[in-house]
């Protein structure tokens, strides 16, 4: 617990000085409020822009200020974020050990969270899809509803639950790893659910009937029809994949973001940026990316094949 | 799988938003055994096949197979057993004819003796040229045939088919017939529904009727290949 403590603490005061810094840096330096040509002047005086800059006119000497300097900044914003992209990519190919192992228990815990929710989660979708009961249509609604449900709202659910006067106080998982499987899980659950039914609900009902009128049994007619709507159910289990693996709230809350830990890729990026370390956020949010496109590739390919078979 | 001769059906009754389709419907079927089933749209031919199939559950009724007559519920699993639905368009599973085949197969049966049956299948239904192609592009008459196959590598004792010579040209016809008298010369009890009984008639050992949420027998089959219609009909008689 202490190696937490200390990381936490070591956090907390890399924070505050980044603050305290920026604090400083834009101190105005003038007396009274800095307007546009304030600022423009300063820039220039300092020669705070580049030197490829000389060759433009005064600013002084241009009509609109407010466009000079917006482009000025805006030079400098893609000057800045073409560093941190270099910067993230020589990050994520020099091996950084630790941006990696971010990566790794990012995936670690959603793949997990996945695997437990979706066995649940599939029961669920095929019941509500395939059979008649009471409270049937309400049920649907209510994880439809779900959908929308704020990932720091579950977050704080698991909180309440794992925290120490919470009903499973006692198991202490609060700021572990299981803690974040548990959220994800209850995040993923609906998406999986919901879109699940609407994939079993647009299966053939001649499907289940021709599996088990030919005899096999429950679980293995499931396994069947579940392979006949196999692409929608890829859909809903990338989907829930996607929204857990860039999910922040609840995985904050109840990991704690601590390093080597639970500390994963959204959390991170969190951190980095608050920091003003661009360059790891952004190396994370590549990984991100390239792990949505590979998803998604995925998916079509499988879907392109599907239709060509048939 | 222990054979069962007879399958009786003790007062069948089934309603849908509370409007009875089927009321009290005493069926008794064995094997080798061809009826045809008639009856109007909506009459509540697929329902009662369904029924009878252990697929669909009824309000009230007892199965009779070996044993003494048990409810439904537990009968259901018997039913799932040793009967077969066969839907007016077949389901075709994604993927092969072969791989349609082996879904029908045996969980025990091991790998080359599968292989084989599966084999004699495609031969008894003049696929085998097809059997790596998907099953989703075969025509309505091949997949009948598929379909067949699959009921007889399942081995059910009791096959319930509904509308299998519907939308055939006669050619596809022909060879469903011959394929359906194979089955009846196998010991299969069949059970058709149909609205061309014509087409059965040299088949057929009796013809039903599901009429007014009865069924009672409507005819039986003459020595000159027609059916002869019983006249008057008894009202919702133990068939």
């Amino acid at each position: 617990m202490n190696h937490r403590l200390l990381d936490t603490h070591e956090m907390f005061r890399q924070t505050m000085a980044q603050h305290a810094q920026d604090i400083v840096m834009f101190q105005p330096s003038f007396p009274n409020r800095p307007t546009t040509r304030h600022m423009l002047r300063k820039y220039h005086e300092d020669e705070f822009l580049p030197q490829e800059t000389a060759g433009i006119p005064n600013p002084g000497d241009i009509d609109n200020d407010g466009i000079f300097l917006f482009s000025r900044l805006l030079i400098r914003t893609l000057e800045s974020l073409a560093t941190a992209i270099s910067d993230a990519f020589h990050l994520l190919f020099s091996g950084d050990p630790e941006l990696w192992e971010i990566v790794g228990i990012s995936f670690r815990v959603s793949c997990t969270a996945i695997l437990v929710s979706t066995p649940v989660a599939l029961l669920m979708a095929f019941v509500l899809a395939y059979h008649q009961f009471p409270g049937r249509r309400a049920l649907i609604s209510l994880f439809n509803t779900l959908l929308a449900f704020p990932a720091v709202v579950v977050g704080l659910v698991v909180y309440l639950l794992l925290s120490s006067h919470g009903p499973m106080g006692n198991w202490k998982l609060l700021f572990t790893q299981t803690a974040m499987i548990m959220a994800q899980s209850l995040l993923c659950l609906p998406i999986l659910i919901s879109m699940g039914h609407a994939a079993f609900q647009a299966a053939d009902q001649r499907a289940w009937e021709t599996a088990r009128t030919l005899g096999k049994p429950v679980a293995w007619a499931l396994m069947i029809v579940i392979r006949e709507v196999r692409f929608g159910l890829l859909a809903a289990l990338f989907a829930a994949f996607g929204r857990i693996i860039a999910e922040v709230g609840a995985s904050m809350m109840v990991g704690g973001n601590i390093l080597h830990h639970t500390r994963n890729i959204p959390t991170a990026i969190a951190l980095e940026t608050s920091k003003g370390n661009f360059a790891q956020g952004i190396a994370l949010g590549i990984v991100l990316i390239i792990l949505a496109f590979a998803l998604n590739a995925t998916l079509q390919y499988f879907q392109g094949r599907g239709r060509l078979t048939r | 799988m222990n054979p069962i001769d007879c399958l009786s059906y003790i007062n069948i009754s089934k309603s849908w938003n509370r409007k009875p389709v089927l009321a009290d419907i005493n069926l008794k079927i064995c094997r080798g055994q061809f009826s045809v089933l008639c009856g109007e749209n909506g009459s509540g031919k697929t329902t009662l096949f369904k029924i009878l199939s252990g697929l669909l559950r009824p309000d009230s009724g007892h199965v009779q197979g070996t044993k003494q007559p048990t409810p439904w519920k537990r009968a259901r699993a018997m039913l799932l057993k040793h009967t077969l639905y066969m839907h007016q368009t077949p389901y075709m599973f994604s993927g092969s004819v072969y791989r349609n085949l082996s879904i029908a197969t045996g969980n025990s049966a091991d790998g080359s003796c599968r292989k084989q049956r599966i084999d004699e299948a495609l031969d008894w239904i003049q696929l085998k040229r097809l059997s790596e192609e998907s099953a989703h592009v075969l025509s309505g008459g091949q997949q009948q045939r598929v379909a067949l196959a699959r009921a007889w590598l399942k081995g059910s004792s009791f096959l319930f088919l509904d509308e299998p010579t519907a939308n055939m040209d006669s050619q596809s016809v022909e060879r469903t017939l011959n394929l359906l008298d194979n089955l009846k010369l196998s010991g299969c009890a069949i059970m058709i529904c149909t609205h061309n009984p014509g087409i059965f008639a040299d088949l057929a050992d009796q013809m039903l009727m599901v009429a007014d949420s009865g069924i009672r027998a409507a005819g039986f089959a003459a020595p000159s290949g027609e059916f002869r219609l019983n006249n008057p009909a008894p009202e919702n008689a133990v068939v």
